[in-house]
């Protein structure tokens, strides 16, 4: 089925100071191969990619590469061997020019002198999207003005520009939208033809199933089988991951809208200069309102401009509840409105202090007393409550949040506003980055906030997702709304990507 | 529950012990005279007055370096204006006029996302050459009573009360919560909906205001104003607070009474160096060098520190695994 063996992992160990992160694991992969590793948070497959990319050495154990023996000790040598990766955090310099970041550390073949044409680095970096069919990317901008999808790809590019013979992707789809993952899976054929191979990490299983030819789970650090994708379920992936059997539906169980009449927020004919145009809708109590669209569709401003973080040119965002304009996001906050940012780790969370400083920070406003006395106490028992009731694993609320995990980041990061008694929540992609256990127990939670009479926007990049969990599903493309669906006509996939392209 | 112990809470205090201690046993007692305890009061007071201000500019993560150019502009300025309509404005005017800088100064800030240790360092050159432009053209003298609020007991009340409405502000209330939240992450306070420009604002007027009450104090102790009023306090204040183990990038590292520490610190060597009979000009060369040595011990014991607390929570997650 697959070409001879290109790249053979035996007994691989490596352990983080008492951690073991990998035990024993023995790989092969064939040419032509899209190969997946599957497993929970903490399985050991991105520390196994990264050994493979030469991030991380190995304790012990070998691999070898079409034979020969292989030992990076850089990512550098790893590129020397055609082999590059992406790696599931940003690796890239934020002041630098994006064509520049492309390819760091090897502008030695652009050099005339002692100067560096950067004419040529522009232009050698347009010819590999050619070369690849990828989208067009400003590559002259300054890479922090990107946005995290654009980001991403220009690490694609990097990664691509060494000609690889393996390619490495750790977490790349979760950042991205439909259309970039089009883009992402078209790639994947375009190296089957050319009899190369892939690597691959995500965290969306059904994506998995769709795109990779062969799945190895792992669990702590060992492997736990490889099959074929033709052969296996989705269910019995979970199984193998988690060690037990799983429930199988995580998502909601009913077929129909369930709301009440009232309505909480509207949007009437909103533009804004991010490019909004004319958007309206009308948000009900115990209404679950889904918003997708393509990456530049316009559903993560929908989220800020509702939550009074972006000002809109034209048009009015209500707050009917009180039959209020919103005009700034203090005064969403004070109405009991909730707001969840896609960038947990940029835009939501503070990373370096406790867990007790952000879960009670949204709360200040109540707890304010006189004067703006908040109480020690109070925030302590706020804190441990939310902890308890969230399921958040970790020590104490004193550690920090570096300290947790992605999946009890993201608890914290939702614990936090969901212990309030909240009027609206809007959430930006709830899922992201973050394991099947941890999303199964999102839903679940989402699930209950619903039954108690709970409002919420849903932003979402994973359709399955939305049609999952909302009644009614808002369509965008273009800054503009495209379509509106109810959940008692059934979702399809097809009708929505229709919709949004 | 064991509550953590932080070095960064704790080394500030145990090398202004050790200072402390030191200068006592090297000039053979005279620091520990009653006299010259009452001096370093004396000499950290206005220096604690400061750190009081900046240091809410410093928990957001930016910098405040025009205080001690401000503190003696707006004492020159109200000095000069009550000259014609009498003493008693004095004091209500400094802090009128130095709170104002602040308040300019923040809106610069806040208005144009400028980066504020360049916009405060702009600003500390203007201020200083207007106030040498005042003082060239008329000679300042202090109201007299100002001289007793330059006293032992007078200035270390004033202390206390700011230091204990400080206290409440910055430990105590959403604000000071806000403060630190948005040194820690501005994106958090910025998305979870508070007005992070009006906080840092405000954070600019405390600052000034706090720059005029050192600066009548300390033009009260010099009775009249001179190019060299409030000279370098802006580099000892921010000096103290890093002492005091505060971080530059802010957060919830700031405390109150590491900044109080902090001020101690950095008189108590001041004051050691010139008991032990070390020249003036030698003196500020060591003083230098001694607080590069305690900058880099504060900072690499946090970092072993920190080091320690990653291991310890392995350990612990390894043993609630097995």
């Amino acid at each position: 089925m697959f070409g001879e063996v290109i790249l053979k992992c035996e007994k691989i160990n490596k352990s983080f100071g008492i951690t073991h992160a990998n035990k024993d694991v023995s790989l092969e992969l064939h040419r032509g191969e899209v190969r997946a590793l599957a497993g929970e948070n903490g399985c050991g497959k991105s520390t196994l990619l990264s050994q493979i990319a030469g991030i991380y050495g190995s304790d012990s154990g070998t691999m070898y590469l079409n034979g020969e023996v292989y030992q990076p000790k850089s990512p550098m040598d790893a590129y020397d061997h055609k082999i590059s990766i992406i790696v599931q955090e940003l690796g890239l310099i934020a002041d630098l020019p994006a064509g520049i970041n492309v390819f760091l550390g090897r502008t030695k073949q652009f050099a005339k002198g002692p100067f560096i044409s950067q004419k040529k680095i522009y232009a050698a970096a347009n010819k590999e999207l050619e070369k690849w069919g990828l989208p067009p990317i400003k590559f002259r901008r300054q890479t922090d003005g990107l946005n995290i999808e654009n980001r991403k790809m220009i690490e694609l590019v990097r990664a691509l520009s060494v000609d690889p013979d393996i390619l490495i992707l750790d977490e790349v789809t979760q950042s991205l939208s439909q259309d970039n993952r089009e883009v992402i899976y078209r790639l994947l054929d375009k190296f089957r033809e050319l009899n190369r191979s892939v690597l691959l990490i995500s965290h969306d299983l059904e994506e998995t199933l769709k795109i990779a030819d062969t799945i190895t789970v792992m669990r702590d650090g060992e492997v736990v089988d490889t099959v074929v994708t033709s052969e296996t379920t989705d269910s019995a992936l979970k199984k193998m991951m988690v060690g037990r059997e799983m429930d199988g539906d995580y998502y909601r169980a009913d077929e129909e809208e369930i709301y009440e009449d009232q309505v909480v927020l509207s949007f009437n004919n909103v533009s804004t200069a991010s490019g909004l145009k004319d958007v309206s809708f009308e948000v009900h109590k115990g209404e679950i309102l889904a918003f997708c669209g393509l990456s530049d569709s316009g559903i993560h401003d929908v989220g800020q401009a509702a939550y009074g973080l972006m000002k809109p040119t034209s048009g009015k965002v209500m707050f009917d509840l009180k039959n209020e304009e919103i005009k700034d996001a203090m005064h969403s906050l004070r109405n009991q409105i909730a707001y969840v940012p896609k960038d947990r780790d940029r835009e939501a969370l503070m990373m370096a202090t406790t867990i007790q400083n952000n879960f009670v920070m949204p709360s200040m406003e109540e707890i304010d007393k006189i004067f703006g006395y908040v109480s020690m106490k109070q925030m302590k028992k706020m804190s441990n409550d939310s902890k308890a009731e969230y399921n958040v694993k970790c020590n104490s609320i004193n550690d920090t949040m570096n300290s947790l995990s992605g999946g009890n980041k993201q608890k914290v990061n939702l614990g936090r506003w969901l212990m309030k008694d909240l009027s609206l929540l809007i959430i930006d992609c709830p899922t992201r980055g973050v394991d099947v256990g941890v999303k199964a127990y999102i839903y679940h939670v989402m699930n209950e906030a619903k039954k108690k009479g709970l409002t919420m926007l849903l932003i979402t990049d994973e359709l399955t997702e939305a049609m999952g969990m909302a009644d009614n599903i808002i369509v965008m493309k273009g800054g503009e709304v495209k379509a509106k669906i109810g959940r008692s006509s059934h979702f399809s996939e097809e009708k929505m990507i229709e919709e949004m392209i | 529950m064991k509550a953590k112990i932080n070095i960064l809470d704790i080394i500030p205090v145990i090398t202004m012990l050790v200072l402390f201690v030191f200068f006592a046993i090297v000039s053979g007692g005279n620091t520990v005279s009653l006299f010259n305890l009452q001096n370093i009061v004396l000499q950290a007071v206005p220096v604690a007055i400061g750190a009081l201000g900046v240091i809410f500019v410093v928990s957001l993560g930016s910098t405040d370096i025009s205080v001690g150019a401000n503190g003696a502009l707006s004492a020159t300025i109200a000095a000069l204006i009550s000259q014609s309509i009498g003493g008693w404005a004095m004091i209500p005017l400094t802090l009128i006029i130095s709170t104002a800088i602040g308040f300019l100064l923040g809106m610069i800030i806040t208005r144009f996302k400028t980066e504020s240790f360049m916009t405060t360092l702009a600003s500390l050159i203007a201020l200083r050459g207007l106030m040498n432009f005042i003082l060239t053209r008329a000679t300042i003298k202090a109201p007299r009573y100002l001289l007793k609020i330059s006293t032992f007991w007078v200035s270390l009340i004033i202390l206390v009360v700011l230091a204990v409405v400080v206290f409440f502000l910055f430990e105590k209330t959403k604000f000071g919560h806000y403060c630190k939240g948005m040194g820690e992450n501005e994106n958090t306070i910025k998305a979870i909906g508070v007005n992070t420009r009006r906080i840092r604002l405000i954070c600019f007027c405390i600052s000034g205001f706090m720059a005029g009450v050192f600066g009548f104090i300390l033009l009260g102790k010099v009775s009249g104003a001179s190019s060299t009023l409030c000279n370098m306090m802006e580099m000892k204040i921010q000096m103290a607070i890093f002492l005091g183990g505060i971080l530059v990038s802010g957060g919830y590292s700031a405390k109150l009474f590491k900044a109080i520490i902090g001020s101690l610190t950095i008189v108590i060597i001041e004051n050691g160096l010139i008991s032990c009979g070390v020249d003036t000009a030698p003196s500020e060369a060591i003083e230098g060098i001694l607080l590069v040595a305690i900058l880099c011990i504060t900072i690499y014991s946090n970092k072993l520190s920190l080091k320690r607390n990653d291991l310890e929570l392995l350990k612990a997650k390894e043993a609630g695994k097995v």
